[in-house]
Parts: structure tokens; C-alpha cells; sequence
């Protein structure tokens, strides 16, 4: 019996000690699941990928892009084609582009410092670059010189003018160009799903980017621009279709083009083209008409006017409006970052305008090959480029078709161009009533960061669809 | 009511051992009925001689030869005093003392005490109570029964988790589910389902597993104070479970119970039966349900219903899809969707087996519990096998242990949530003109055109956006099963008649499987899929406490020092692939050629180490203190700051005795006060306070994707703190007739662990910090009265009530700043939702942010072009808090029949419906009808003036009902779906008859009770159309307070019956 008592006492004491103590606890709390350090370059995939998947998404580069820039039409649920869009793709956007494309991009740049890889510096600023260029052509001034700057304790950033935004992107891109000359330093082919760690291939996209971003403010700077612009001129830029910015989508979903598993995969056939795109194409006798557009079920091609609130209707329905051309919705579809036929645009009007000395007609010519062998069409491209001679206004023309599935790319170059000449949807918001001219900031900016948000407005405009920016002024 | 009280109080009954010379034996009657007393302490005064009465309220006690005084007690009785002299047989009647409470409640950590020395709220429920309305969900039960608890019961499918909430939340982003301790050992409530705005299906809360049945009783810990001894997990108050055991009894007892149980929708919505699918008003014509004249369209704005047309619909096809030559007639189906709903039914069998002698008893329990849902092919099976036993191994060493094996599963749950698998779904967005069950035979009808979104799966009335329903429950399945043990073993001795100690291992371990089967051809997943995922949980607690008590003068005190280490370990391995090779194989190696499955796997481990005191000193039985503290190191948290102490202090006054003043009119009166500081990890998980890269659940090919999460974590992250104060007090009038409890709290929430919102702009979504804080008052009453008390009919009632004031103060770091965090997941919901539940600074925890009206200077909504425009600033729609919760039972009894109801009401709380939403969009809600042929002219004005001087006057713009619904309703303008979410149920009815015992004078049948019941019977007020405003996605915080396509809430009704042998 008394033996029972030491045996419990002793029980009960070895146990409040150990009750007392955290020897192991720090074993105990590190992650088993989850890695400290990463290969910088792995960083990029994801980067990449889901940047293009927000671009590509119907979501995004559909319902707004392609509806805004009237490549597209919709027969059901069209508010974001009449100027009604969702806000929380606005934010998914924003989040997307500065959470994701340019936060992991800066990460990657940080840890490649410290692998002292400079290839990967170069490719990480090239994107985050194109991520701030992204952003600033859809909301106008926005945070840059404060931004990613969360380990110094600044959560809420100030905005930037536009101009200060594109005098970053300038230095981002002058510096990735000269990270990526170096010749040091190494990108995980495997990782590196944009150009499979060609180094000279990141370089070609970063200063054929810089000649988008200047092309883009040569409205409003075209001085600048034109010194920038004449700069790249002995730079690389894409030479060919090998050398674009593009990611060429897996086979199946979820690695597929969202456009395909959204309108194919995903049933959504309420994904048509516009009456403009098809009476363009027609007007012009233009190859790209049955790539592009699909037959209705009538075997006719019949795009559908801009928004249109009571649809599907006897007029326009999923029946008799012709759909998006099944080569734009193959699984493997490439996201573009930047295409060669566009760069080819950009310049021939660089041409044009003489802000770089070259042959506007040549680029001209060079850009709807490119455009037509893009689209797998490469008969009759002579006869048609003789039909639709270079001129000032058929460069843009053609730069609208171009871009066509490039949603947001499609509507910011008619916002710079305004060509071809749209009327606005039918049924459209009452309250803005045009074609938008921007994205309104995510709500989320008015909770976490409302001063800043405030200071942006007031330096902008209203925070309205209908707010020029910067360079549409 | 009072043998179980007796019984359980048993355990507390301290045998002694002596040398004797001669024995007294007896028994102990009560003098009402005449009936014996168990458990009655009979001591020889002056020694610690003694033994306590058996079950029939005999005893047997060896005294000296000389005799002397027995003493006899028992709580709730009046102690007496017997000199022996020389007498060996002494029968005693021990009458109750109504000065004293006649209830002993279980307090933290299994103490049983008197419920006149709490210091602070304490309350409880009898496990009769639970289970007499055949109620599964333990939590469930709990509904109306105790002021201050809300519940909510998130649907009506079988297996649905429900949502307890003690006082109100206490943290903005970690769980605000109490504690459930069962038996002494903490419990998972954890709730893994996946249900939410896009689907998902939801599973029982972890505490839904015990088995009602097994339950003697639940007390519950409301606040702080009285959980404090739990430290870090007592925030949210505690639920302690004490199952039934076989102590008290005498010989071989074995009980039965059944009950079966229908179940019928408590509420659908009210559509309207005018107008039919289609988006022309005067034809339509089924192609192949996708691409037809309006068969594509699944909204009801189409031709007019009953008037005699007939059009060309999906019942007019042959099985290879030919016309059959006859348009079927244009007309409504007012029971359409009544009319898929079956009638669930839920049976549930207990047979339990008790026994025991004065030093040995066991308890054996198997419950078998198997429901049909409403929705066809839905069903929930639960068993429980559950055993207990104590043994006495020598003279104050009892060794005790208990098990409960809990086995559930699930052929198929119910999806939910905006998701074209949620049946629910269909029913909101199907054309008047369908006739839904027609639908059933779905094997004689022909395959949907291969060219239509659901091709090759039996023909629905809309393909392109829907699969037939029947085909759909029958094929795509969620299945579900769980294997849970929950035991403990215990070791308890007692040294001496003041010092006693014991040590104890619980264990609750649990793994579960779920799987999601994806059939090919399932409309916008047409390939198919399989989700697979296996869980792992395992919790163990080595507690162990040494107590003395002792009396000094005047003083009693009582002291336990104990420790208790909790190991906790949760893992997870799932996998699922997007598409199919071999249709209906369902395995992830099926995958369907070129996709990319997903894997996910982790381990999660956690330990705390605690050291604990707790006393209570009394002065002469009408002072009371308490005091309790806690030490507790934490793994989870910084190991440079991981220790933290957590105390408590309260005190309790009995006036009536400490002044004298007991009355026939006044019982009793008690004043109490109480203090104390808590901690919780709120939302912190493992691993939470370092930086890591994540991957993605899917890889690019090949490439694995590394990310830097969104989240920044925080290496000096701290717990949360509960600071809060209660008082309160109770009495009891007119001879105990009536008592009161009034309680008075106030509670402040600091250091809330919050994901900040930060501007994604920093290169982070959200920032991990310390900076929430929130405050809860309230005033919670608990009223009972016995209004008529005679021998053979009886009514009593039982009234609760208990308001909540609850103010998020802070969320970040900016003061004054009205920001907001979201609550369901970091950034809300997106798509068909837009709306967010949100903690905002200055308002209750729980609001609705969304889009609203624009208003003009007067308040009235603006319109342009006759509809209603949109502010382009989202604001506050409502919040989930209610005002005030309340519960008011009855209990009428003559002889042995006995009606039971208990009415409980919620009022205030606002919930959005998106039924409303949709159901106004697709033109299917009774209240389209309103200007469907003459146009609408909407309530609200209309600028004439400018934009920079607006002139408002009345709106005079005529709209089609189509657009004006549309507009008004649409998702864009989530205002007109927020609902006033009030209401007042009738929860439970029971009426319960005692067949009389000389009917079973020859069989082995005793105690033979048959009980009609019923739950939920009846919706007695709202405010809200078409649905049950008691509604949720599952038990999680986020789920709450939106709503779509919610499977209706249930109406149960049937018979139990029970009867011992």
C-alpha cells in the first residue's frame, strides 16, 4: 500500500515536471511540409503561369479585353460587356499582378542575388516589369516606388503618377537588359516555361516590352519616347516568331488555356464574336475570317452587336451568332506577353511617325505575315497585303487584328488608337455608357490602403471606368 | 431526474474501511413516495467510518459495540443525526433541504460541486432532455435549451454540421467553437468538410459523433471564468459531456430505446406558376435543351402557363430523341419541386446494458442510427459502441475507463453552394413549366445529343446548363466515412480522508475519408473526376492532480495542483484528377490521359505543456472562492515567448443564509462575481509564426510550382487574451416554486490573431499580427417556475434569454480607421457572390459588405432609365449578430403523460439569400409576377437635373418586369437580397406516456415509455421569403450568414419508444 502511494506521488511528479518544460518544442514547430529556400528560377513558373492565366482567363481578357475592344460578344450574361464588370475579377486582377507575377518575380530576383545568378535578376525584372506595365495601362497611376516593400513594415503604398510608373519600368528594363548581356548566370530550362532558359531570348522580351511601354506613353511624352524607341533600335528585340513572349499551354485542364476550359472544357458557349470583327474581316477579304470565327450553325459567319441586355433573343442566340474559330480555343493556344506581329505593328507606326528610322511599309508588310502565319495562314498573304496596303490608319487596322483573344491587350491598344471605330454596347451601363477607359480600383484598395487610394484619386480623376489615364490624355 | 442526480453524485461516495464490532443496517426512504434513497453518505460521527446507502437505499455500516452517532447526508437532503443506542436496524427518511440547492453540477475539469458554491454561470442539461426529441447532433440540442447559446443548424441534409456559439464570437479569425470535453478529456469539434458559396458538401462537426443516448448529462461553461482552468482553449467557453456509466447500479439493467423519424422540408420557396422557361413570352420549342427556341434558357420569363398552348417540350421525345409528333401542353407544376423532395427517414436503436456492485460497475452501449435524406440517394449512418467501466482494486484505489468506438458514414452527401451539382440549385433555376419527378425514370428516357454541354447523360429540361437531377444524385456521390475512438483510463486514489490524487490518459483519435466522384458527361465537367482525401487526427492528454481538502474552523478548503501535457497530431493525404480515362472507375489512377492530378499532404503537430492550481475556500457554507490558475507553454508560438499564465478568481455570497433571511418567500439568493484572463492560439496553426514557400496543388507537367504565399507570417506572433468579468445572481422563491439566474458579463478579446488585409501591392495580400480586438456584454436570464405542482398534474416552465452586444473595436493597426477584414477566407468570394461576411471595426462581428442602392440626399434609390443604379461604393447590408436569442419551454404532466415544447426565437441578424437573388433573376419567385405584363415602375426617384446638380424626382420610367428583376436583383445589387434573419420556431414537441407498470406485471418489461415527437415543426415567425433564415453552409464562422440553394431545414416527427428489462 505504501509503495502504491510512492508510485503515484512519483507519477504525478515526473509528469508536472515534464508539464514545465519545451525542450523539443522548437523540432516540434518547424515545418515538415513546406521549404525555406527555393531555386529562384522555380519561382518564375508559377509567376508565369498564372499571370498568363489571368490574362487569358474568359473571366478577364474575355468578358472585359475582347467584349471592350467588340472582338468578342456575348449571347448570355453580358453585363461586363455592358460595362457592368465584376469587381471581384477587378481585384483578382490587381491581386494577381502584384501578389503574384511581380511579388514572386522581386523574390526571385532576391534569392537569385544571393545564388548570385544573374540571368535570373534579368528575367525576374523583365516580368515584374511587364507586371507593372499590365497594371498601369488598366488603372492609371498606381503604387511603384513604395511597392513590395512589405519587409520595411509599408503595407499601404502610395500610387504613382503613370509617368513615374513608366520611368520604372524604363529603368527595370534597362537594367534587366543589362543583367541578361552579362552572359552570367543560369535559368532553369525546366523551369523557365517561357523560353526554356535562353537568356538572349528573356533579353529580346524585355527590350521588345520597353518598346510596347514607350510606344504607349508616345502620345503624351514623344520626345521621350522617340529617344527610347530609337535606343532599342540597336538592342535586341524578336527577330521571329521564336523569340516572343509566349506561353504555350499543356494539352489538358488545369494547365490548359483558360479559354479553353473555360468556353470548351467548360461549356460556356456563350462566348461569341462581335458583327465588328466579322464585317472587318469581310471588308477586307481578309484569310484570318474562318480562323478566327466559326461558322454558325447555319455554316455562315454572323458576329453579334456589342451589348445587348436581352439576349439570347430570336435575333441572337446561341445558334445564329458564329462562335470563337476553334484554333483560338485549342488547349495549347499560346498566352501571349508580347507577340512578334505586334511588336512589328508598334514599329512599323514608330516608322511611320519617325520616332525610329526604318521602312513603316516593310514593318507594315513584315507584321500582317507574322499576324497571318500566327493563325496558320500563309496563302494568299501577299495578294491580301497588296489588297490592304501599309498605311497609317491600316497599321492599326491590322494591330486590332492582331491582337485578336488578346483581350486586354486588344482593348488598351484601341484605347491608344481608337482604331477601328467602335460604337459603344447598345444596352449599356447608363453610367458609363462608353467604351471604359480603365478599370476602376479593386475595392480591397479602399479598405487596406484608403489614403493612399484617396491621393490617387484626387491626382486622377473620379475612380470611374470612363477616367482617362495617363497616357489617353 | 433526482435518482440520476443521486447516482451520479454516487462517485463521489468515499467507503471507508474499519474495524467494527457489530453492524447496523437500514434503509434510507424519501417520505414522499416512500422510495429509496441511493448514495447517502452514512458516517459514524467523529471517525471516518461510514459507507453509503445502494441503489433501493439500503446500507449496512459496522459500528463500534458502545454505538454513537450516525450521521447521515446527502446534498440537496436535509442531514440527520441518529444516536444508535442499541439498535441494529435504523430506517431513516431524509426529507429535501430547501435551503440548500438540490443540484450538484460538473464544473472544469470533471469537479463535481454543489450549485450553491459556483462562483460563477454554470449550466446544465440532462441527458434526457437531449435526447427526448430524437435529436442526432448533440449541438443541435442544445438549441433553445440555455441562455446565451446560439446555435445553428446549417441544412436539412443528413449529416449537416451545426454551429454552437457561447456569448458570441470572441475571435475574428480563429474558431469560435467552444471546448467539448467528454468525460474529462477534450474532444475534436472540428468540422472538414468542404462545403461553401461554390459547393462543396458539408460534414458533421467533430461533436456530432456522440451518440445523444450515451449523454447522463452536458454542462455548460459559458464564460471565461468558468472554463478558465482550461487556459488557452477556454475563450470560447466549454461543453462538458458526461456520458453514462454503470456507477449506481445494482445487478444486470438493460434499456432499450427506438425511435423512428420522418422528415419533411420545413420550408420551400414560394414560386410562381404563370409564366414557363423560355426568353419569349409567346414560344418556345425543345431542340436538345441547349440550343432550342429558349430551351437554352433556363430563367422563366417565357410563355404564359395554363392559357392552353402547347409547345414542343423535353418529354416529347422518343428514347433515339425523335418528336414524337404532339407538343405537350404549356402548363405549370405548382408541387414540382415539393415534389422532388422524398420523405427522409431516420431510425435510431439503443440497447444498453449497465451493471455493477458497491465496488465494480461497467456500462456497454450500442447505438445504430441510419437517416435517408430528402434529396434522393442522400443518407447518413452513424454506430456507436461504447463502453465504461470502474473497479474498486483495493480500499480507496478505484481504476476507471471508458471507450467509445464511433463509426460514420455516408453513400452520398449533398452538394451545396452555387454548383450546378447542388439539387437544390436546379430547383431555383428550373422552368415553371417542368415537371421535376417526371425526371426520375431517367433510364427510359433518351441520352442528351452529344452536342449539348450535358451530351451522353439522360435528357434533363435544360442540357446546357444542368444534368438530369436523378441521374446526378445517382452518380455523382460524396461519399464520407469516419472512424473515431474517444477513450480515457484513470487512476484515482484517495490517501487519506483529506488527500487525494489521480492521473488519467484520453485519447481522441479519429481518421476519415472522403470522395468525390465526378460521373463523365456532368455538365462543365465533362470528363469527370475523382477527389479523394484521407485525414488523420489524433489528440492525447496526460492530465493528472493531486487535491486536499480540509476543514479549519469555520473554513473549508479545498486545493488541487495538477499538470497536462496535450500532443496533437493531424495529417493529410488526398489526391484528385480532373477528368476520367474509363468512365465510372473511380480511382486517381484513372486519370484521364494529358491532365495533371493533384496531391496534397501534410503533417501538422502541436503540444502544450500545462501546470494548474485550483482552490476553493467557503466560510461556513455561505462564502465562496474560487481562484484557478493555468501556466501553459505552447509549441506553436515563438520559442523565445511561448509561456503564458492564465488565472481566475470569483466569489459567491448566499445572502439568505449569510444574513439570516430565508423565507418561505425567499429560498435562496445568491450574489456571485467573477474574474479572469484567458488565452486562445485563435486562427494559429503549426508552423504559422515561420516564413515558407508553398506549391501548388498542381504541378505544370511535370514542373512543381513554388509560390511566395500571400500571407506574411509573423515570427513574434503572441496568443490571443480574454479578459472578462462576470456577475450575476440567483434565488429561488416560494418554497423553490420559482428560481431566477441573472448573469452579467462583459469580455474583452486583445491580441487577435488577424491575416491584416494589406494593399497586394506590398507583394502580400495579408500580414499575420496581434492586433484584433472585440468585446462582448450581454445579460443572460434563466427563469423556471413550477406553476401548478400536485401529485398528479404538474406544469412548469422554463423561460431563457440572453442578449449579446458585440463590437469588433479593431482589426489592424490603424486606429479609427472602419476597416474590415473578411471572415469567409482571405479574400472573400468572387463570381456569382458578392458579398462578404466581415469583421468591421465599430460594428458587430459578422457583417454583410456588398453593393448597394444608390440613394438620393433623401434616401430614396435612384433609377435610371427605370432601374435602379448601383453605388459604386460597397457598404455595411447587415450582420450576422443577433439582438437577442431566447427559449421558452413548457412541461405539462398528469400522471404519467407528459407534453413537453420548447419554443426558442432569435431575433435581429441579417442573412443574404441568393436564393432570393436568382430566384428573382430567373423569373421563378412568386413575386416576378408583379408587373409581368403591364411593367414595372420602380420605388425611388429619378435625377432630371445634372450630375453636378442633381434633381431628384420621382421615378416614372416604366420597365419590363424582366429587366427591372433582373437589375434590381441581380448580384450586382446584393441590398435587395438581405433579409431580416429573425425567427421564432417551434423546435420541439414531445408527448410521452408511461405505460402503467401493472400492464408488464409478467413480462420481463419495465419502465415502458412510448413518446410521440417532433423537431423543427414549424416556423412561427420570419422575416425573410422562401427559405429557413436558421441557415449556414456548415458550422465554420465564414459559412454563416450567406445563403444559396440551401437544402431546406427539416421538419422531423415520429415515435420513440423505451423500456428496460
Amino acid at each position: 500500500m505504501k509503495s502504491l502511494k510512492y508510485f503515484l506521488g512519483c507519477i504525478l511528479a515526473t509528469f508536472i515536471v515534464a508539464s514545465c518544460s519545451d525542450s523539443d518544442f522548437e523540432e516540434l514547430n518547424t515545418n515538415p511540409n513546406s521549404p525555406v529556400v527555393v531555386p529562384s528560377s522555380n519561382l518564375l513558373t508559377d509567376a508565369i503561369r498564372i499571370s498568363a492565366n489571368s490574362l487569358y482567363s474568359t473571366g478577364n481578357g474575355g468578358d472585359m479585353g475582347s467584349c471592350w475592344s467588340q472582338q468578342w460578344a456575348k449571347v448570355q450574361y453580358n453585363d461586363e460587356a455592358r460595362y457592368s464588370p465584376r469587381q471581384t475579377s477587378i481585384s483578382g486582377i490587381w491581386d494577381t499582378f502584384y501578389e503574384i507575377l511581380i511579388s514572386d518575380a522581386k523574390t526571385a530576383q532576391d534569392l537569385a542575388v544571393g545564388e548570385e545568378n544573374v540571368a535570373v535578376q534579368g528575367a525576374a525584372l523583365t516580368l515584374q516589369a511587364y507586371g507593372y506595365a499590365h497594371l498601369t495601362d488598366l488603372f492609371g497611376n498606381i503604387p511603384v516606388t513604395q511597392a513590395m516593400r512589405a519587409d520595411e513594415g509599408i503595407f499601404a503604398p502610395e500610387y504613382d503618377a503613370q509617368s513615374v510608373v513608366y520611368d520604372s519600368i524604363f529603368a527595370m528594363l534597362d537594367r534587366a537588359d543589362a543583367l541578361l548581356a552579362s552572359g552570367s548566370g543560369a535559368i532553369n530550362p525546366s523551369f523557365d516555361i517561357l523560353y526554356a532558359g535562353d537568356a538572349s531570348k528573356w533579353r529580346k522580351f524585355a527590350n521588345s516590352l520597353k518598346f510596347r511601354v514607350a510606344m504607349r506613353m508616345s502620345g503624351v511624352r514623344e520626345a521621350e519616347a522617340g529617344t527610347i524607341l530609337a535606343g532599342l533600335m540597336s538592342r535586341p528585340m524578336f527577330t521571329s516568331s521564336d523569340d516572343e513572349a509566349k506561353l504555350v499551354y499543356l494539352e489538358a485542364q488545369p494547365n490548359a488555356n483558360p479559354m479553353y476550359e473555360s468556353i470548351v472544357f467548360g461549356a460556356r458557349e456563350e462566348y461569341k464574336v462581335s458583327d465588328v470583327l466579322v464585317s472587318t474581316l469581310e471588308g477586307l477579304g481578309d484569310p484570318r475570317l474562318s480562323v478566327y470565327v466559326a461558322p454558325n450553325s447555319e455554316g455562315v459567319f454572323r458576329g453579334k452587336p456589342a451589348g445587348i441586355q436581352d439576349v439570347p433573343s430570336d435575333l441572337y442566340n446561341y445558334e445564329n451568332v458564329s462562335g470563337i474559330g476553334a484554333f483560338y480555343l485549342r488547349p495549347e493556344a499560346p498566352a501571349y506577353f508580347v507577340s512578334y506581329g505586334e511588336l512589328l505593328l508598334l514599329m512599323a507606326e514608330a516608322a511611320d511617325r519617325g520616332l525610329i528610322s526604318a521602312s513603316a511599309a516593310d514593318l507594315y508588310n513584315a507584321g500582317v505575315a507574322e499576324s497571318m502565319a500566327a493563325s496558320g495562314v500563309s496563302s494568299g498573304v501577299d495578294a491580301y497585303i497588296a489588297a490592304n496596303p501599309f498605311s497609317s490608319e491600316s497599321i492599326q487596322l491590322q494591330k486590332w487584328l492582331t491582337l485578336f483573344s488578346q483581350g486586354m491587350e486588344s482593348w488598351t491598344e484601341w484605347r491608344r488608337t481608337g482604331i477601328p471605330n467602335l460604337t459603344p454596347a447598345i444596352d449599356a451601363n447608363p453610367a458609363v455608357g462608353e467604351i471604359p477607359s480603365r478599370l476602376t480600383y479593386p475595392a480591397t484598395e479602399q479598405t487596406t490602403n484608403i489614403a493612399n487610394y484617396l491621393d490617387a484619386v484626387a491626382a486622377q480623376g473620379p475612380d470611374l471606368l470612363t477616367t482617362k489615364i495617363g497616357w489617353m490624355q | 431526474m433526482k435518482r440520476i442526480l443521486l447516482l451520479s453524485f454516487m462517485s463521489f461516495a468515499i467507503a471507508f474501511g474499519a474495524l467494527a464490532q457489530r453492524t447496523v443496517s437500514g434503509k434510507i426512504t424519501s417520505p414522499e413516495d416512500g422510495s429509496g434513497i441511493p448514495g447517502v453518505n452514512v458516517v459514524l460521527k467523529g471517525t471516518t467510518t461510514g459507507t453509503t446507502s445502494d441503489l433501493d437505499g439500503n446500507y449496512r455500516v459496522s459500528v463500534p459495540e458502545e454505538g454513537g452517532t450516525l450521521v447521515y447526508s446527502f446534498v440537496g437532503l436535509e442531514p440527520q443525526d441518529q444516536e444508535i443506542g442499541a439498535r441494529s436496524v435504523i430506517d431513516v427518511a431524509m426529507t429535501s433541504d430547501v435551503k440548500q440547492l438540490t443540484e450538484v453540477v460538473v464544473t472544469a475539469l470533471g469537479i463535481e460541486r454543489q450549485e450553491k458554491s459556483l462562483t460563477y454561470a454554470v449550466q446544465d442539461v440532462k441527458g434526457e432532455d437531449l435526447t427526448q426529441a430524437r435529436e442526432t447532433n448533440i449541438v443541435n440540442s442544445l438549441s433553445g435549451q440555455i441562455a446565451g447559446v446560439q446555435v445553428t443548424n446549417s441544412n436539412g441534409a443528413p449529416g449537416s454540421s451545426s454551429r454552437v456559439v457561447l456569448r458570441g464570437a470572441s475571435s475574428l479569425t480563429g474558431s469560435n467553437d467552444p471546448l467539448f470535453v467528454v468525460d474529462g478529456v477534450p474532444i475534436d469539434n472540428q468540422n472538414f468538410g468542404n462545403s461553401g458559396a461554390y459547393g462543396g458538401f458539408d460534414v458533421p462537426n467533430g461533436a456530432a459523433d456522440i451518440n445523444p443516448d450515451d449523454i447522463a448529462s452536458v454542462s455548460v461553461l459559458k464564460g471565461p471564468v468558468a472554463a478558465a482552468l482550461y487556459g488557452n482553449r477556454a475563450a470560447n467557453g466549454v461543453i462538458l459531456v458526461t456520458t453514462k456509466s454503470g456507477k449506481g447500479s445494482k445487478g444486470l439493467g438493460v434499456s432499450v430505446n427506438s425511435s423512428t423519424m420522418f422528415q419533411t422540408p420545413l420550408r420551400t420557396p414560394d414560386f410562381q406558376n404563370s409564366y414557363g422557361q423560355g426568353a419569349s413570352d409567346t414560344y418556345f420549342e425543345f431542340v436538345d435543351g441547349s440550343t432550342g427556341d429558349g430551351d437554352g434558357v433556363d430563367e422563366s420569363w417565357g410563355a404564359p402557363l395554363d392559357v392552353g398552348l402547347n409547345f414542343i417540350q423535353w418529354n416529347d421525345f422518343d428514347k433515339d430523341m425523335n418528336y414524337d409528333g404532339t407538343p405537350s401542353p404549356w402548363v405549370s407544376y405548382p408541387d414540382n419541386v415539393n415534389d422532388f423532395y422524398e420523405t427522409g427517414v431516420q431510425l435510431s436503436n439503443n440497447i444498453a446494458i449497465s451493471g455493477g456492485n458497491e465496488d465494480n460497475s461497467f456500462r456497454l452501449s450500442a447505438t445504430n442510427m441510419q437517416q435517408d435524406g430528402i434529396v434522393p440517394n442522400t443518407n447518413f449512418d452513424r454506430t456507436n459502441i461504447t463502453g465504461s467501466a470502474s473497479m474498486r482494486l483495493v480500499e480507496g484505489l478505484e481504476a476507471t475507463m471508458s471507450a467509445n468506438y464511433i463509426h460514420s458514414e455516408s453513400d452520398n452527401l449533398v452538394q451545396g453552394g452555387y454548383d450546378g451539382q447542388n439539387p437544390v440549385q436546379q430547383t431555383i433555376w428550373a422552368g415553371r413549366n417542368v415537371n421535376l419527378p417526371a425526371l426520375a425514370d431517367y433510364n427510359s428516357l433518351p441520352l442528351s445529343p452529344a452536342s449539348t454541354p450535358s451530351g451522353g447523360t439522360p435528357l434533363n429540361w435544360n442540357t446546357r446548363y444542368q444534368n438530369n437531377p436523378y441521374w446526378l444524385q445517382d452518380n455523382n456521390l460524396n461519399e464520407y466515412q469516419k472512424d473515431r475512438l474517444i477513450g480515457n483510463v484513470k487512476l484515482a486514489y484517495q490517501f487519506t480522508d483529506w488527500l487525494s490524487a489521480y492521473v488519467r490518459t484520453g485519447v481522441d483519435t479519429w481518421s476519415s475519408r472522403t470522395a468525390e466522384k465526378t460521373a463523365v458527361g456532368t455538365n462543365g465537367l465533362t470528363d469527370g473526376g475523382f477527389g479523394l482525401q484521407n485525414r488523420n487526427f489524433i489528440e492525447a492528454n496526460h492530465f493528472g492532480m493531486i487535491t486536499a481538502n480540509k476543514t479549519f474552523g469555520d473554513f473549508s478548503v479545498s486545493l488541487s495542483v495538477g499538470g497536462n501535457i496535450m500532443q496533437q497530431q493531424y495529417t493529410r493525404v488526398g489526391g484528385s484528377i480532373p477528368g476520367l480515362e474509363l468512365p465510372g472507375v473511380y480511382s486517381v489512377a484513372n486519370l484521364k490521359s494529358g491532365t495533371t492530378p493533384t496531391f496534397t499532404n501534410f503533417l501538422q503537430e502541436q503540444q502544450i505543456n500545462s501546470v494548474l492550481a485550483t482552490g476553493q475556500v467557503s466560510f461556513r457554507d455561505f462564502v465562496f472562492m474560487d481562484f484557478s490558475a493555468r501556466q501553459e507553454t505552447w509549441s506553436i508560438l515563438p520559442k523565445a515567448n511561448n509561456s503564458y499564465l492564465y488565472p481566475s478568481v470569483s466569489v459567491s455570497l448566499v445572502l439568505t443564509e449569510m444574513f439570516d433571511i430565508y423565507s418561505n418567500t425567499l429560498s435562496f439568493l445568491k450574489l456571485r462575481a467573477g474574474w479572469s484572463e484567458v488565452g486562445s492560439s485563435g486562427q494559429l496553426n503549426p508552423y504559422d509564426n515561420q516564413q515558407t514557400f508553398g506549391f501548388r496543388a498542381t504541378p505544370w507537367g511535370s514542373v512543381p510550382l513554388s509560390f511566395n504565399p500571400g500571407r506574411l507570417n509573423n515570427p513574434n506572433i503572441a496568443p490571443e487574451t480574454q479578459t472578462g468579468f462576470e456577475i450575476g445572481v440567483e434565488g429561488k422563491l416560494f418554497n423553490g416554486r420559482v428560481n431566477f439566474d441573472v448573469t452579467y458579463y462583459d469580455q474583452t478579446s486583445t491580441d487577435l490573431i488577424v491575416s491584416v488585409d494589406v494593399s497586394a501591392a506590398s507583394g502580400f495580400t495579408s500580414a499575420l499580427d496581434n492586433v484584433g480586438e472585440l468585446r462582448n456584454n450581454g445579460i443572460e436570464i434563466q427563469l423556471g417556475a413550477k406553476i401548478i405542482d400536485t401529485k398528479d398534474f404538474k406544469i412548469g416552465m422554463n423561460v431563457n434569454f440572453a442578449s449579446f452586444n458585440n463590437e469588433v473595436i479593431r482589426v489592424n493597426n490603424i486606429p479609427d480607421d472602419n476597416a474590415a477584414i473578411n471572415i469567409n477566407g482571405g479574400a472573400g468570394v468572387s463570381g456569382q457572390w458578392n458579398v462578404n461576411l466581415q469583421a468591421q471595426e465599430g460594428q458587430a462581428f459578422g457583417t454583410l459588405f456588398g453593393p448597394k442602392y444608390l440613394r438620393d440626399g433623401d434616401g430614396n434609390i435612384v433609377h435610371v432609365d427605370g432601374v435602379p443604379r448601383i453605388d459604386t461604393e460597397f457598404g455595411i447590408l447587415g450582420g450576422i449578430q443577433p439582438d437577442w436569442t431566447g427559449g421558452l419551454g413548457f412541461n405539462l404532466s398528469y400522471k404519467t403523460l407528459s407534453l413537453n415544447t420548447l419554443i426558442d426565437a432569435k431575433m435581429g441578424g441579417d442573412i443574404y439569400s441568393m436564393t432570393t437573388t436568382w430566384g428573382r433573376y430567373a423569373g421563378v419567385l412568386e413575386e416576378t409576377l408583379i408587373g409581368r405584363e403591364v411593367g414595372i415602375v420602380g420605388d425611388g426617384t429619378m435625377n432630371v437635373g445634372t450630375s453636378d446638380e442633381p434633381l431628384y424626382v420621382p421615378n416614372n420610367v416604366v420597365v419590363s418586369a424582366e429587366r427591372y428583376n433582373k437589375q434590381a436583383y441581380s448580384n450586382d445589387i446584393a441590398e435587395s437580397s438581405v433579409f431580416d434573419a429573425s425567427y421564432v420556431k417551434l423546435r420541439q414537441m414531445t408527448l410521452n406516456y408511461k405505460l402503467p407498470t401493472q400492464w408488464f406485471n409478467n413480462t420481463p418489461f419495465k419502465d415502458v415509455n412510448i413518446a410521440l415527437v417532433g423537431r423543427n415543426l414549424a416556423l412561427l415567425y420570419s422575416k425573410i421569403p422562401h427559405v429557413d433564415p436558421e441557415s449556414a453552409f456548415s458550422s465554420a464562422d465564414g459559412d454563416q450568414g450567406i445563403e444559396f440553394g440551401q437544402l431546406p431545414s427539416v421538419r422531423s416527427y415520429g415515435f420513440n419508444i423505451n423500456f428496460k428489462l
